[in-house]
């Protein structure tokens, strides 16, 4: 007898979207809130039964579908900014006369792979979750069906994830072949047994790195990392401002755990091998996005090519490969999802000539009508570049102290100095809010106590780090001692 | 001692740091229409810090160089980082001069009127509280959340308040003093590697290997090089000064500039003493041609504020030079430690006496501006004839910028040339050339600017100096006169702490 209770709230979500797709049909066009709010009640519920019955999904393990501690705080996380996520886009649909209960459906699908992608202990389950969550992404990008940006960026992306989806199965179907499983604990069982020496030519090795590369590239054009990032800025160009705050935010915390699952667990043997491959990267980052985003004239573009700065230090943070570098990695993904969800979700709410915000310089002069928003994007801004007392600043403090403590002193060095290119043209954000003349053109539909929650939590958070510091310290600890 | 009990219980530095920060919370709340509510609350927070800061001097304990006033709690527990707030001779100083420089501010702003004068009045309190904190700070991440978190207040206060290049000069002054400080950042974060502590006066224990020192010391010098500014890293300087509004201008060149200085010798000094002793013959011409080179460059300016800019980077200089030769302190058996130990209280000394007249000349510049509405000196001539005191003060606090005896800014010089004629002669020449030269580009601008003719319609039409305008000179020109007749109430303050810091160079040889 199976027991359903470990994929409960999957099975919730995924009945529950079935559900709400045929009520939506019968629910008049000035209604239609209800089944948004049915979708909170399904996502509320289903945080519930993650909560109660998480001692039992923490102590009886599948080997194929995880539903530890460290895998359920993050579907609750996932869950909670997608809630959020929820909120910014509804006020923005309904603002441009887009609300469509679809949208936020597929976003659910989206969800449905997230979770999947982060329980999976099989490759092949893990491909499923990854494609799951991409198939929803290229259709919210195409929601916006009039704009000719928005269904180019859907086909490139689409296109391109093919191909990395591609990439990914090649690289499972070599590492069935050299260990003839794809169970997470079965690969972990074979590796233990290679002797891994980089200096003999043990063709098994060989071929286990080779197809590392492949898996690892896939991930990589998830995540956005340099050289891998040229859909990026495209399709958070094209895309609504809200999918490109949906886009930039969840699928990220899925795929870092995927790659902190994969890298520091199941391929640890390998470690000598992919350290490189992440150094090269997290470089190629670290200067492509600082240097790139300084010509961007769109905030959306900028913003992109800042999560590739991001995504870099992440990656330096992955690289270490001790226990307290993954912390450090965990919790700079943390704070830029949350700095990030700040950003596109005040941008979503700010409307210049009646249309959403496009270039940086429409943010003329925010800070004289709308003192609220225009702090909240400064202390936004300030986040990023890393200056204390804002969370931004520990993040980036705690990469490069282990740094530091793995004696990799140049990288951190190298790293702080693209912080500080990077500086100019978050700077140019705030110099555009607050130094430049005010426009009569914008407005902002956002609520004062949203963003004015937001800025308290931002600067609290920054004052105590220690919140997200125990959180994502509790969660590693918890991935590496089951 | 009961009141003494009771001093010693309550966190005073906490309530130094976060009482002007929440004086500015509140000021963002207020309605910029109240001129004379923010004028009150600015005013009850600014004294009320001042006030503070002076208990804490009277029951300073000038007889020991220990920590006093200490707070300490667990702040981020997995990287062991405290909330560790210390006072100790050197801090005890520049937090004095802190408070009374912003409290001079705070009354001098009310001079003018600008729009969203709660915003700005706000910002100089966080700068307060931020400048606090970096002297009280004695946990090295505390510390540096503290200095680098001073940029985003004077970032605004020159970007909106600025000048018509403002953005230039305050981006500028941003990623210059952003670049220093991360190096710095890495430099600490490697130290507390080395000894598993972020306490500040553990690093002063640790041996390291020269080449290490090296780069570490070159990290700090970068980092503190750039905000106090030493030659050939000082282009910010003017910029951000001649872009700053006044009060701006007086904080940054009173206060900002010093946590360069007091950062070299809470951080550089005891840490590295070896790499210091090393590049000693490097380090030393930089400062002379901070002193010699940019003297010329300050004679040559139009623009008054840049002058005054400029001639604060070469009284920088001596403040370098004094502290650069204290590195000789490692070689015990050549040089008498008395006479290292009088420089580097000269460099104190020059630090203080030099931010009360750049507050005090900033101030006059503002006036000056305020009225004629330009900084150029060739269009003003002959202010003298129609603002007499206003000129007079003007001119007392060009003299003391120019080292005049009885001053303040005699002594620090003095005693800087002290100590380096013990140790080389060619340095003691070199850096006296400034007594020439300081007083030619003062007294030069004094006579172009306030003697003469009057010329132009401007400067015919200036108005009497008004109250808010004429006290924070007054208290200024007393406190240099004060310093200038009795230096040693200051020096008795830091002379054990400054007697121990070459104690600590000293025994790493």
């Amino acid at each position: 007898m199976i027991n359903y209770l470990f994929i409960y709230p999957e099975i919730i979500i995924s009945a529950g979207l079935c559900i709400i797709i045929i009520i939506d049909l019968f629910i008049s066009a000035n209604y239609k809130s209800i089944s948004y709010y049915l979708i909170q009640i399904i996502l509320a519920y289903c945080v519930y039964h993650i909560f109660s019955y998480s001692e039992f999904m923490n102590t009886n393990t599948s080997n194929l579908y995880d539903t530890s501690t460290f895998s359920n705080i993050f579907k609750v996380f996932i869950i909670l900014i997608l809630l959020l996520i929820f909120y910014y886009t509804s006020i923005f649909l309904k603002y441009f006369n887009k609300y469509k209960t679809e949208y936020f459906v597929i976003s659910l699908f989206g969800l449905l792979g997230m979770m999947i992608m982060i329980s999976s202990q099989h490759l092949l389950l893990l491909y499923l979750g990854i494609e799951l969550l991409s198939l929803s992404l290229y259709s919210i990008i195409a929601f916006n069906k009039n704009s000719l940006f928005s269904s180019e960026a859907a086909v490139k992306y689409y296109i391109l994830g093919a191909i990395s989806s591609g990439f990914l199965l090649f690289g499972i179907s070599l590492i069935y072949g050299l260990t003839g499983s794809l169970f997470y604990h079965e690969i972990i069982e074979q590796l233990s047994l290679l002797n891994v020496n980089p200096l003999e030519n043990d063709m098994r090795i060989l071929g286990l790195v080779f197809a590392l590369i492949f898996i690892f590239i896939s991930l990589s054009f998830k995540f956005g990392a340099a050289p891998f990032h040229m859909w990026i800025p495209d399709v958070y160009h094209g895309s609504m401002i809200t999918t490109t705050l949906m886009l930039s935010t969840i699928p990220k915390i899925a795929v870092f755990i995927i790659l902190i699952k994969l890298l520091g667990s199941v391929f640890s043997s390998l470690y000598i091998f992919w350290i490189d491959m992440l150094l090269i990267l997290s470089i190629l980052s670290l200067l492509i996005g600082n240097i790139i985003a300084i010509s961007q004239k769109n905030i959306k573009r900028m913003l992109a090519y800042s999560t590739i700065a991001n995504i870099g230090f992440i990656f330096l943070g992955i690289s270490m490969g001790s226990i307290d570098s993954y912390k450090a990695a965990m919790f700079y993904t943390l704070t830029y999802v949350i700095t990030t969800i700040g950003a596109f979700g005040l941008l979503s709410q700010l409307i210049y000539k009646n249309k959403p915000i496009e270039d940086i310089q429409e943010l003329s002069g925010l800070s004289r009508n709308q003192p609220f928003p225009a702090f909240l994007l400064m202390v936004i801004m300030l986040s990023y570049i890393g200056i204390p007392p804002f969370i931004g600043f520990h993040a980036k403090l705690f990469i490069i102290q282990s740094l530091v403590h793995s004696e990799y002193i140049a990288l951190g060095i190298f790293a702080v100095l693209m912080t500080v290119i990077g500086s100019y043209y978050y700077l140019r954000v705030i110099k555009v809010i607050y130094f430049d003349n005010e426009s009569e053109e914008l407005k902002s539909t956002s609520s004062y106590i949203v963003t004015g929650l937001y800025v308290i939590i931002l600067i609290l958070l920054g004052i105590f780090p220690d919140i997200l510091g125990q959180l994502s310290g509790y969660s590693i600890a918890n991935l590496f001692n089951t | 001692m009961n009141f003494n009990m009771f001093i010693q219980n309550i966190p005073l530095l906490s309530f130094l740091i976060w009482i002007p920060i929440l004086g500015g919370i509140i000021l963002l709340f207020i309605n910029d229409k109240l001129p004379h509510l923010i004028k009150i609350i600015g005013f009850l927070f600014s004294s009320l810090t001042l006030l503070i800061s002076i208990i804490l001097l009277i029951n300073f304990d000038q007889t020991s160089y220990s920590l006093q006033y200490v707070e300490k709690l667990v702040w981020i527990k997995n990287l062991n980082i405290n909330y560790h707030l210390a006072v100790d001779g050197f801090s005890i100083l520049f937090i004095i001069l802190t408070t009374i420089i912003t409290s001079v501010i705070i009354l001098f702003n009310f001079s003018e009127l600008r729009e969203q004068n709660n915003k700005y009045t706000a910002l100089f309190l966080f700068l307060e509280g931020l400048l606090l904190g970096v002297f009280c700070a004695f946990d090295s991440i505390l510390f540096y959340i503290f200095f680098e978190a001073m940029l985003i207040p004077l970032f605004l206060i020159i970007g909106i308040w600025g000048g018509p290049n403002r953005v230039y000069a305050t981006i500028k002054f941003f990623i210059y003093t952003l670049f220093g400080s991360v190096l710095m950042l890495v430099a600490l974060l490697y130290l507390s590697f080395k000894v598993n502590s972020f306490y500040i006066p553990d690093y002063y224990t640790m041996a390291l290997e020269l080449d290490v020192q090296i780069l570490i010391f070159m990290a700090f010098l970068i980092s503190f090089g750039i905000k106090i500014p030493m030659w050939p890293v000082h282009t910010w300087l003017p910029d951000a000064h001649v872009e700053a509004p006044s009060s701006g201008s007086v904080i940054l060149a009173a206060v900002l500039l010093k946590v360069g200085g007091y950062g070299m010798i809470r951080f550089l000094l005891p840490i590295t003493p070896d790499a210091g002793m090393y590049l000693n013959s490097i380090l030393i011409p930089l400062s002379l041609i901070a002193i010699i080179y940019i003297s010329f460059v300050a004679i040559a300016q139009e623009d008054m504020k840049k002058l005054i800019a400029y001639s604060s980077v070469a009284h920088m200089g001596f403040v370098t030079l004094g502290i650069f030769l204290v590195f000789n302190a490692i070689n015990p058996n050549q040089i008498s430690q008395d006479f290292i130990h009088i420089g580097l209280q000269g460099a104190i000394i020059q630090m203080l006496s030099h931010g009360l007249i750049s507050a005090g000349l900033f101030i006059c510049i503002g006036i000056i501006y305020s009225r004629t509405k330009s900084r150029m000196i060739s269009e003003q001539s002959g202010v003298g004839q129609i603002m007499p005191v206003f000129s007079a003060i003007m001119m007392f606090f060009l003299l003391a910028n120019s080292g005049l005896p009885g001053t303040s800014g005699f002594v620090g010089e003095f005693m800087v040339l002290i100590a380096s004629m013990h140790i080389n002669i060619f340095y003691a020449i070199l850096a006296s050339t400034t007594l020439v030269l300081a007083a030619a580009y003062s007294l030069w601008l004094g006579k172009r600017v306030l003697f003469g003719e009057i010329k132009g319609e401007k400067v015919i039409s200036m108005n009497a100096l008004k109250i808010d305008e004429l006290w924070p000179l007054l208290i200024l020109a007393f406190l240099v006169l004060l310093i200038g007749i009795k230096p040693d109430i200051i020096l008795n303050i830091s002379e054990e702490s400054s007697l121990n810091m070459i104690k600590i160079i000293g025994n790493k040889y």
